[in-house]
Parts: C-alpha cells; sequence; structure tokens
C-alpha cells in the first residue's frame, strides 16, 4: 500500500459513516477510527457527565497524539496509591510505554503510549472515573519538537 | 427500593425500562457503545456512559464492561432487557458477587433454565409433556443412531442456547449428516455449551406462550397465553393475545402448566414457558426463557399492567401484591414486529439512514420504538425497529386497528418488514385465527 493509496482510503472513511475501518495487507496494517465524540456536537446530550470533556481545539491536531481509554473505569496515574506516577508533563515517552492504568473492577488496563513524543497534558485526575475513548492524555509528537 | 439502575441493553427496550424507572422514581445509567452515541436512551437517561466499540462482544456483551460502568456510576440494579447478557448465569453470578441486583431470575434458576435438556427433565418431573428427544449428542454418529429411534423429521437443538441459534430442522438421515457438524460449529460459537440433541419436529403446529411473573415469598401468576405461531426460521414476526381458536378447557391447561413448572423451579421474576401445540390438541414444553421477552406487550394490553415495573418490584423484594383471580384479562392485543430487513431477500438486515414520514398513533395504538429521524440503522445489532402493538375489545377490532397502524408507519431509508406484515394482517387465515409455524412461509416473499 503506498501513500496515495492510503490517502483515497482515507477520503472513503470520511465520505462514509463508519467509525472504524481497518485495511490489512501483507506488510501493513492501517486503522481510521473516527473520534469518539464527534457525532455527539450534532447532537444535544443530558447527562453524560463522565466524558464532557472541554474538547480542546489545538492548534494542529496532527501534531498530537490523543490517548483515550480502553475501557469504562478509574483512571490512575500511578501503579500503586503513593507510587510515582508513571509520566508527567514534559517526560519523553517511547511507543508502547505504559503511561497510566485503568481499573474496571479490580482488573488493570494499561494505558500505553500509541507513538513517540512528550507528555503535554495529562487530562483527567487520579481516580476520576472515565468512560470508553474518553481523551486521557496528549502527547507532542516528538518530529515536532524543536531540537535542542 | 433502588435509587439507580443500571440499563444494561440498547434500543427500544432500554427506552421502556428508562421510562419505568421513572414511573418508580428511579434514576437510570445509560451504556452505551460507539455506535449507539446518539442514540434516544442516551438521551433519555439521567446519564450515560460509554463502555466500548461497536462489537457487542466489547460493549453490550462484556460483563466487566457494564458492571464497571455500573460501580463507577454507582448503581444498585442492572436490567438486562433481552438479547446481550440477560440471559447468561455468569453474569447473574458476577452481578450478585458485585453487590448489585441482577433484574431477573436468581442465578440457580437461570443456570438451570438455560440447559434445556435439564429444564426438560424438570417439567416432565410435574406432569408436563415434553416432545420426543435424545439426550447430549457429541457426535454425528451418536445423532445418526438417536435419530433412528426417534424418526424423523427432526430439529437439531442446543442444550445451552436459545434465540433460534442453532436450530436446523432436518427431515431425513442425508440432511442430518450435513447440517449437525454445521450446527454443532455455530453453537459453538455462540454458547460456552456447545452440547446438541435431537426433538421431534412437530408440523403443523402452534407456537404458545404463557407469560409467567414470581416474587420472592412464592407467589405466582400469569398473565395469560399469547400466540407467536407467524414466525420464520423460528423468529418471530406477529405476537397475539389471547391465542385464538383454543377452546378456554386447553387454553387452561396450558395456563395452568405453567404455574406448575414455576412453582416447582421456585421462579422468580418474569419469564416465559413455550409449548407446541398439535393439531389434535395436545401441548409439549419446549423451554423457559428466565427474561423479560420482545412480544411482552401484548400481555401488558390484556392485564392492564407494566411488566417491566413489576420485574424490577419483585427484584427489589416486593410482594406480588394480588393473586391470580385479582387480575382481569380484557379485550385482544396484536403485535407486529417492524425490523430493518429485506423480506425479498431472504431478510436480510437492510442498513442506511431513516426518513420518517409518518408514525402510527391513536385510539388502541402503541408504538414501541427507539428510531428518530435521520437515525442511522447500523450493521451490527438486531434489525428491530419498532413493535407496533393495537388492541381492541374483540380481536377483530384489534386487527382492523392494526391494519390501519401498519399503513401509517411510513419510514424510508432502509426496507422494512412493514407490507409482510400488512400481507399477514390481511390473509384469509390470519383473519380466521387459524394459522400455525408453516403458515408465514406460504405468505408472499416469507
Amino acid at each position: 500500500m503506498n501513500l496515495s493509496e492510503i490517502e483515497e482510503l482515507l477520503r472513503l472513511f470520511e465520505g462514509s459513516s463508519l467509525t472504524e475501518l481497518v485495511v490489512e495487507g501483507s506488510e501493513m496494517r492501517v486503522t481510521f477510527r473516527r473520534d469518539a465524540g464527534a457525532p455527539r456536537e450534532t447532537v444535544p446530550q443530558r447527562g453524560a457527565g463522565l466524558n464532557a470533556p472541554p474538547r480542546e481545539a489545538g492548534p494542529s491536531a496532527s501534531d498530537r497524539l490523543v490517548v483515550r481509554s480502553p475501557c469504562v473505569g478509574t483512571f490512575s496515574s500511578c501503579p500503586a496509591p503513593g507510587s510515582d506516577a508513571f509520566v508527567r508533563a514534559g517526560d519523553v515517552v517511547r511507543e508502547g510505554d505504559t503511561l497510566a492504568v485503568v481499573e474496571a473492577m479490580k482488573v488493570l488496563t494499561e494505558v500505553k503510549a500509541p507513538g513517540d513524543g512528550v507528555v503535554e497534558k495529562i487530562l483527567v485526575q487520579d481516580g476520576q472515573p472515565v468512560e470508553f475513548g474518553r481523551e486521557l492524555i496528549i502527547i507532542a509528537r516528538e518530529s515536532t519538537l524543536e531540537l535542542a | 427500593m433502588f435509587q439507580k439502575l443500571l440499563v444494561a441493553n440498547r434500543g427500544e427496550i432500554a427506552l421502556r425500562v428508562i421510562e419505568s424507572c421513572r414511573e418508580l422514581g428511579i434514576r437510570t445509567t445509560a451504556v452505551y457503545s460507539e455506535a449507539d452515541q446518539g442514540s434516544l436512551p442516551v438521551r433519555l437517561a439521567d446519564e450515560a456512559l460509554c463502555i466500548g466499540p461497536p462489537d457487542a462482544r466489547g460493549s453490550y456483551l462484556s460483563s466487566l464492561a457494564i458492571l464497571s460502568a455500573a460501580t463507577i456510576s454507582g448503581t444498585d440494579a442492572v436490567h438486562p432487557g433481552y438479547g446481550f447478557l440477560a440471559e447468561s448465569a455468569e453474569f447473574v453470578e458476577a452481578c450478585e458477587e458485585t453487590g448489585i441486583t441482577f433484574i431477573g431470575p436468581p442465578r440457580g434458576v437461570m443456570a438451570l433454565v438455560g440447559d434445556k435438556l435439564a429444564a426438560r427433565r424438570e417439567a416432565e418431573a410435574v406432569g408436563i409433556p415434553v416432545l420426543p428427544a435424545s439426550g447430549p449428542l457429541v457426535s454425528l454418529a451418536e445423532a445418526e443412531e438417536a435419530a433412528q429411534d426417534l424418526g424423523y423429521p427432526l430439529m437439531i437443538k442446543a442444550a445451552g442456547g436459545g434465540g433460534g441459534r442453532g436450530i436446523r430442522v432436518v427431515p431425513d438421515r442425508e440432511k442430518l449428516r450435513r447440517e449437525f457438524d454445521l450446527a454443532r460449529r455455530e453453537v459453538g460459537e455462540a454458547f460456552a455449551d456447545s452440547r446438541l440433541y435431537l426433538e421431534r419436529h412437530i408440523v403443523p403446529a402452534r407456537h404458545i406462550e404463557v407469560q409467567i411473573l414470581g416474587d420472592a415469598f412464592g407467589n405466582v401468576v400469569h398473565w395469560g397465553e399469547r400466540d407467536c405461531s407467524v414466525q420464520r426460521r423460528h423468529q418471530k414476526l406477529v405476537e397475539e393475545a389471547p391465542a385464538p381458536s383454543l377452546d378456554e378447557g386447553l387454553r387452561e391447561r396450558i395456563r395452568e402448566a405453567a404455574i406448575r413448572l414455576a412453582r416447582r423451579l421456585d421462579y422468580r421474576n418474569a419469564g416465559t414457558v413455550e409449548f407446541l401445540l398439535d393439531t389434535e390438541g395436545r401441548f409439549c414444553f419446549i423451554e423457559l426463557n428466565a427474561r423479560i421477552q420482545v412480544e411482552h406487550p401484548v400481555s401488558e394490553i390484556l392485564t392492564g399492567r407494566n411488566l417491566v415495573t413489576e420485574q424490577i418490584r419483585i427484584a427489589a423484594g416486593e410482594k406480588l401484591g394480588y393473586s391470580q383471580e385479582d387480575l382481569v384479562f380484557s379485550g385482544h392485543a396484536i403485535e407486529c414486529r417492524l425490523n430493518a430487513e429485506d423480506p425479498g431477500q431472504g431478510f436480510v438486515p437492510s442498513i442506511g439512514r431513516l426518513a420518517i414520514r409518518n408514525l402510527p398513533s391513536g385510539h388502541g395504538v402503541r408504538l414501541d420504538t427507539h428510531i428518530y429521524h435521520e437515525m442511522e440503522v447500523t450493521p451490527w445489532y438486531d434489525p428491530l425497529l419498532a413493535k407496533l402493538i393495537t388492541w381492541g375489545r374483540t380481536r377483530d377490532e384489534a386487527r382492523v386497528r392494526m391494519a390501519g397502524a401498519l399503513a401509517r408507519f411510513e419510514v424510508e431509508g432502509v426496507k422494512t418488514t412493514r407490507n409482510l406484515c400488512q400481507e399477514i394482517i390481511a390473509s384469509p387465515p390470519f383473519a380466521r385465527g387459524e394459522y400455525t409455524t408453516g403458515f408465514l412461509a406460504t405468505i408472499g416473499t416469507g
């Protein structure tokens, strides 16, 4: 799959009503996933108290990775109460690093960095209940950082 | 009574639960998948939580996600609706362990009636006839041997399943050979228990089911029977109550059999005892569904009571508060299921954006639905769009009202079962109240 094919797929996806599209070839796998919050903007919604975050219109969203909650549960920034946080704003992270955990019925699900970068902001508090798909952490991509 | 209840379902049944909770003064939490973000339950519940992706295995079928949502939202009860986790003994157990009340029968009863072979034995123990059947079968060789004793035609059924899954009619040995392994594979994918068994297939027959309700104090009543013989591939399309063309003696015997089984099981909450009735007036027990059913509104109309609030009251430990003699069945009710399916193409699900031109209303008309104008019908879930129910002082009145109401169900954007329902309602066998489970196959494209 080359870049123009991916662009073509993206156009098709954008024109569709799908929320997720996975295309798998022999060498690569491409996943398009629609912003979990997007359709809500057109639908007046009561309740939804937990997942009504200020939707920050970042200046250039493509420079940032938005890390979302993998499940519904309780957010924790550290492995155990009282211990050091996995990451803090300003920390450099590599793809696959553990950023936080979400606890659901005593089952801990790790929140992993989807790519390399620097933690820009942690959007939720420790112990805060979060929904599936809730924005948790913003990572500024390394490519956009000025080299020291 | 509960303070806050989590609705572990979607669509019209989620709305029914939310509205019933409002009547009881209980706050509600809706849970939803990413595919249902704009849905009415999400808008109408007191609060809503996204619990997973569109694929139900990660959302509506995930007991972990649902109980996690129940915990963080501080709910003290869960209503499962129908389908999804409604008949999962494991889910009931997980609720009990979490200290959250499951609106339905206790774990032991759920596990027992979930095993169709065990349920048959319980029915036999209280003198209710059952269809000739084999024991559990694990191989084709065993099945062929059992079939020889039972005689064809037979049905392959799943010991641990419901909802028509895995059910196959086999008229002869050759078909049995072709279908047995397929059925085993389908059942193995759908249920934890992959045991199959063979049961005699009765045609023509009528599908009659009795709505039962029991509390924790040993009180059991029935809300009358329903005729659900208008089916295709074991999926019901039109239901009515009371069942037409039953003599009063037979009607009483069927209702009484359902009560007998419920008492034997110390049944609690709402359930449905299903029977097959042959043309000679002999009836056999098929299974007990331990949940609210799609077609429950026809029984509500006859009794003038709300089955969902009854379920919640009973789960909260309240007494039934009335006896069988207090229940008066009045008039006649018919329900049509309006599904987003194309009857002309073998009932394949039809997806698209709805354009609602008109919806039925008026005296004697009830529409249970979650649809709204420009709603997107996705391929993820059950294709039910709406349940249209009419009632009348007589069956004819309800039937004529249904014909008028169906004409006003003008929903475009997807193919629906509306026209097929119109054909059924207008057909002479239906008008006479004389139809069997083979009837739908004789109508139009059904």
